[in-house]
This record gives structure tokens, C-alpha cells and sequence, in this order.
């Protein structure tokens, strides 16, 4: 998708920007009711990239050009990068500062001090928790607009899923799928994973007996499960005995749907439009595994 | 109590416990369900996690523990010094760091030995530079306070190259490196690790007999006929062999070559070649023993085995420093 949207966008977004903004830093100022923002949070960076007018936008976090965490990591160096400092913040006088609710605490405590007006992000659990944020941002920089269009995409998407589930219907036996993840983490009920795995039409056997948030699932445990698909991340290129596991004999011996890297990790791990990408290739998944390929299409 | 039958006690024991480290796991499955499982290939649910994940367990335990045990007894008898031990004066911790360097920075996956071949590296410079001073006649207390100098080295350094590596994860898994573990190994790093220790391991059984003689003093050993140039360097192979072998696969495990010799000499004719048979049992005794109590102490997530061995361990070692204190004076 990244390749794409710039080979079609990237005329246009120049244009946009020479006609409407001028160079970002001395910009002349936007809309005078348009607040300007700094964003240090990869969550809060991608929904401020899709959301903010030209020029709304002073910087966005270094972390959102990084490959594994940010899908619009080659966007994001459209934008100068911050370091999440408060020193940088003051240089740059925002209107808005917006981060997540998690990081950088002493941050926020101190922007706040300073004078600024700091909205903090929760992460996004679920699709709703999605619709929501993507709502507030567009709030918070007066692109309502812009905002309604991206959840009715986000929306549409969604339903194309669900339609194209409902010819391959759900069954609660089958197929269950676990996300393992480095150091033997895998994502039980309450995590974004688990609400695109459902949406999806898995059940997630990461939650079964209730278990909720992140827990770690023994290679023992992992196997005597029996899913029929294990989701592992695609890794890092530098080792680490974190990644081992995902080569153990043991996972191969027994399993033949280990899949490493179906979903880009950075899909879902900020609740994003783009989540709903996430949705649609285990969607895709699904109805492999359960041989719906012929009946369904 | 004849002192030949304390290696056989101690055999048995290691054979029971190896059957225990098979017995217990995350999953509920049984030592009968699973060797059911490994003979008519019926429940392959059972059968996989007996074959590719207890079996390695326990073997490296096995390995490992006997490895550490052996070179234990080994060094104290060689340097003659009650406090000598492979994590104390520093092996484990500098084969740790030759394994870091290796598999971090990306080597390792030029060739299947790399990662031991690190450790070995690192283990043969420590006991290269202990011996190279203790033959300069160190006190006991120099050759311990050069092998915390090596210890708290190699920690720093390994963690420096954790550190330096860009995968988010590497910084975090220092703990493995420094304190050990057996958790979800698989039979690749038996099939690297174990046939390099088992060499390693009858390497130092071969310097028995000189270890004998040196007990009387090295002038007597020489006039015995033994080469104490020939000793030392088995004995560098040797240790470097098994130590670094092990903790390529596991990281470093401390004080079980430190406690096993020491509770098995009274057992023993005292012979320092008799206590290395005895001695490695021991070693292995006690780490299945220990590698089995880190599944139910925490079950949710697993300690790491050296925590244990250094609980056991550490109080021990004050007691031995404190008592050779008393010797002293």
C-alpha cells in the first residue's frame, strides 16, 4: 500500500504543498480557527499524518519513520521528527500537543506546567476504540470532514470483510489461531490483536479461559492447543533469543499453519485506518484454512 | 561407606532425576502418556513435546550439570584451592561474552558452531589467564579477586554488546546470559552442544591421575613423572570444551562446580580422582534437580536456572570464605 499511495500521491502532495503551505517551518499561518499540532506518539503521529491540513502539522515522532511500527514510515520524513522532548516542543509552540496515554509521562506533566494543551491517546483495544480516536483527532484539528471520510472507509472495509465471512461461515470449533510473539507473548481478550483476529472470524485461543492482555504461552502449552494457524512476527534482522523460538523444531514437527509475517506488524500495532488491512488478510487467511476459497468466491 | 560407590549414588540419582525433568512440564503430560506417546507415535501432541522439548531439556541438564561438576572439582584440585570454581573465577562469564559477541553480532549464522566456537574462545582466555597466575604463586584470595575482576568484566561488556545490538529485544536479555537457563532449548543445540562437552568432559577425566599426584605438591608431582605443562593444557582444553559448550546453549550457571565437589568430598577417599567421577554426577544431580523447582516456583514465567543454583550457591560460598578465613588465621 506504502509503494502505491506514493507513486500516485507523491505529484499531487508536492503541488498541494507548494500551493497551500509553502516550506512547513515558515509557513504562512494556516487558518487562523486551524490549530497547529506536534505529535510524540507513533499512534498519534499516523492518525495526525492522515488526518491534519498542510502545514497543521509541525512534527511527528522519529519512531513513525520506523519501518516495524509505522505504516506510513516513508510519509512520516515528509515531516521534521522530534525526539519527544519538551525542549523541541517549546521551540516549536503548538496550539495542541497530542501523545499517547502511556508515554512519556514526565512529558506531559511538564508541557502541561509550561502551558500547553497536552491530549493524551489511549491505544486503541478495539475497531470502536479505532473509530473513536480517528473521530477525536479530527476533533481536535477542526477536520471533522476529513475524519468522517477515513471511518467510512474504515467501515466500509469492514463490512466488505464481514459479507465476504458470511459465504464461509464462522464456526466456534474451528479454526483457532494464536499470535506468538517474541519471548512466547501471545495476545489474549482486550488487546487490538484479538479484536481483529474475531472481526476476522478466528477464534482467538489466546483468550481462552478469559485470559485478557498479553501473557506469556509456554511452547508446551502453545502445542498442546492444537490452533491451526500461529501467527509470528516477521522479526527483526538483527538476533535475538527472543525471535528463537519461532525456528524451535517443536513448532515445525507439529504444526503445519505457522505463518510468519501474514500481518505487518505495524498494522495493528497502532489502532489505525489501516487495521482494517489487518482484518482483511486474516480474512483472507481464514477462509484458506477452512476451504472456503471455492464455495465463497 | 566405600568411597567407589558415591559416582554410582550419584549416577542413580541423575538417572531419576533425568526421568523427573521428563515428567513435568507446562503441558499436562505425564512421563507414562509420554513415553506411550514416543513408542506408538498415537498422540503426536505428546510425542512432539517429549521429543523436541523435554528430551533436549533434560539432556542439556544432564550435559551441562556434569560439565560444570566435573571442572569444578577439576580446578580446585588442579589449583588447589577450595574456592576455585568455573562462574566464580570468571569461565562462565567470559565464554557468555564470546557467545554474545557471536550471536549478536549476526556470525553465528555463518556456521552451526559459531556461537560455541565464541564460547570456547572466551572460556580458554579465562583459564589461560588464571592459570598464567597461579603460577606465580597467587594466594588463594588473589585467584578469586582476579576471577571477580574477569566475572564483572565479561558481565559489563556482554551487557555493552546487548546493548549495542539494534534488535530492541537483545538489551533485555541479559538475564539469560548471566544467570542461565534451559527453557525451550531444542535438539539443534543438544546436537552442537553435548558431543563438544562430552569431549571436553573426558579431556579433564584424563588429567585424574596428575591431579593425584599434584595434591602432594607440584615438586612431588614432577618427580612422579608428571608433565604439569601436558596437565594444564588438558586441562584448558578440557574446561574450555565443556564449559563453553554448555553455555553457548544456556548461559552462564554459577556455583554448582563450587557446592557438588565440596558436599561429595567427605564421601570420597579425598582423592581428587575419585571426587571427579562423583563430582560430575553431582553437578548433574543438582542442576536437573534445580531446572526441574524453577517450573513450579514461578509457573507463569519461568526463573532462570541460575537464579536457583546461586540461592543454593551464593550462602555456601560465604560460609566457605568465611571458614578458610578462620583456616588462615
Amino acid at each position: 500500500m506504502g509503494g502505491r499511495f506514493r507513486r500516485w500521491t507523491a505529484g499531487g502532495f508536492l503541488a498541494a504543498a507548494l500551493l497551500l503551505a509553502g516550506p512547513p517551518v515558515s509557513a504562512a499561518a494556516p487558518e487562523p480557527a486551524a490549530p497547529t499540532v506536534v505529535s510524540l506518539n507513533v499512534c498519534t503521529d499516523q492518525l495526525a499524518m492522515l488526518i491534519a491540513a498542510p502545514g497543521q502539522l509541525l512534527s511527528v515522532s522519529a519512531l513513525s519513520r520506523d519501518r516495524s511500527l509505522s505504516v506510513l514510515h516513508e510519509q512520516a520524513t515528509d515531516w521534521p521528527a522530534n525526539r519527544g522532548l519538551a525542549e523541541e516542543v517549546l521551540q516549536e509552540t503548538p496550539d495542541v500537543v497530542v501523545t499517547g496515554t502511556f508515554t512519556l509521562h514526565n512529558t506531559t506533566t511538564l508541557l502541561r506546567r509550561l502551558g500547553f494543551e497536552v491530549v493524551e491517546f489511549a491505544p486503541a483495544v478495539s475497531l470502536d476504540d479505532i473509530r473513536a480516536n480517528i473521530a477525536r483527532m479530527g476533533e481536535l484539528l477542526h477536520r471533522e470532514n476529513r475524519a468522517g471520510e477515513l471511518v467510512r472507509e474504515f467501515d466500509a472495509a469492514l463490512e466488505a470483510v464481514a459479507a465476504a465471512n458470511a459465504a464461509c461461515p464462522r464456526n466456534d470449533d474451528k479454526p483457532g489461531v494464536l499470535t506468538f510473539g517474541h519471548n512466547g507473548v501471545t495476545e489474549g481478550a482486550g488487546t487490538l490483536q484479538h479484536a481483529v483476529i474475531e472481526a476476522a472470524g478466528f477464534r482467538n485461543l489466546g483468550a481462552r479461559g478469559g485470559a485478557s492482555g498479553m501473557n506469556y504461552i509456554p511452547l508446551e502449552t502453545l502445542l498442546s492447543l492444537r490452533p491451526d494457524l500461529v501467527l509470528i512476527p516477521k522479526g527483526f534482522e538483527a538476533p535475538s533469543l527472543a525471535a528463537r523460538q519461532f525456528s524451535h523444531p517443536a513448532l515445525k514437527a507439529l504444526l503445519s499453519g505457522v505463518t510468519s509475517g501474514a500481518v505487518d506488524g505495524a498494522l495493528w500495532t497502532c489502532g489505525s485506518p489501516f487495521t482494517a488491512q489487518a482484518v482483511e488478510t486474516l480474512a483472507e487467511l481464514r477462509r484458506k484454512v477452512t476451504d472456503c476459497e471455492d464455495s465463497g468466491q | 561407606m566405600n568411597p567407589r560407590f558415591a559416582p554410582i549414588v550419584l549416577a542413580l540419582a541423575t538417572a531419576a532425576l533425568f526421568m523427573a525433568s521428563l515428567a513435568f512440564g507446562a503441558a499436562p503430560v505425564g512421563l507414562a502418556r509420554g513415553i506411550a506417546a514416543l513408542i506408538t507415535g498415537d498422540d503426536p501432541v505428546a510425542a512432539v513435546i517429549m521429543r523436541e522439548i523435554r528430551i533436549p531439556r533434560a539432556l542439556l541438564g544432564l550435559g551441562i550439570g556434569f560439565s560444570l561438576g566435573l571442572c569444578g572439582a577439576a580446578l580446585q584440585g588442579f589449583l588447589r584451592n577450595p574456592l576455585a570454581e568455573p562462574g566464580l573465577i570468571g569461565v562462565s562469564g567470559a565464554a557468555s561474552f564470546g557467545a554474545v559477541v557471536v550471536f549478536y553480532s549476526g556470525i553465528a549464522g555463518a556456521f552451526a558452531l559459531a556461537v560455541p566456537a565464541g564460547a570456547l574462545a572466551g572460556a580458554a582466555f579465562a583459564v589461560l589467564f588464571l592459570l598464567a597466575l597461579s603460577f606465580g604463586r597467587a594466594s588463594p584470595m588473589t585467584l578469586i579477586l582476579a576471577g571477580v575482576a574477569v566475572t564483572s568484566l565479561s558481565g559489563a561488556l556482554t551487557a555493552l554488546a546487548l546493548n549495542l545490538s539494534p534488535n530492541p529485544f537483545a538489551a533485555y536479555e541479559v538475564i539469560f546470559w548471566l544467570l542461565g537457563s534451559l527453557k525451550d532449548r531444542s535438539m539443534t543445540d543438544v546436537a552442537v552442544a553435548l558431543p563438544l562437552m562430552a569431549a571436553g568432559c573426558v579431556i579433564v577425566v584424563l588429567t585424574g591421575r596428575a591431579l593425584d599426584a599434584l595434591s602432594l605438591g607440584e615438586d612431588a608431582a614432577s618427580t612422579l613423572g608428571i608433565d604439569l605443562r601436558r596437565v594444564s593444557l588438558l586441562l584448558v582444553v578440557g574446561v574450555a570444551l565443556a564449559v563453553g559448550a554448555g553455555t553457548a546453549v544456556s548461559g552462564a550457571i554459577g556455583f554448582v562446580g563450587l557446592v557438588v565437589p565440596h558436599l561429595l568430598r567427605p564421601f570420597t577417599d579425598r582423592r581428587p580422582s575419585t571426587l571427579l567421577l562423583a563430582s560430575g554426577f553431582g553437578g548433574a544431580t543438582l542442576l536437573l534437580a534445580a531446572d526441574i523447582a524453577v517450573r513450579f516456583i514461578v509457573p507463569d514465567r519461568e526463573l532462570n536456572v541460575g537464579v536457583v543454583t546461586a540461592l543454593i550457591g551464593a550462602p555456601f560460598f560465604l560460609w566457605l570464605v568465611i571458614r578458610s578465613r578462620r583456616e588462615l588465621t
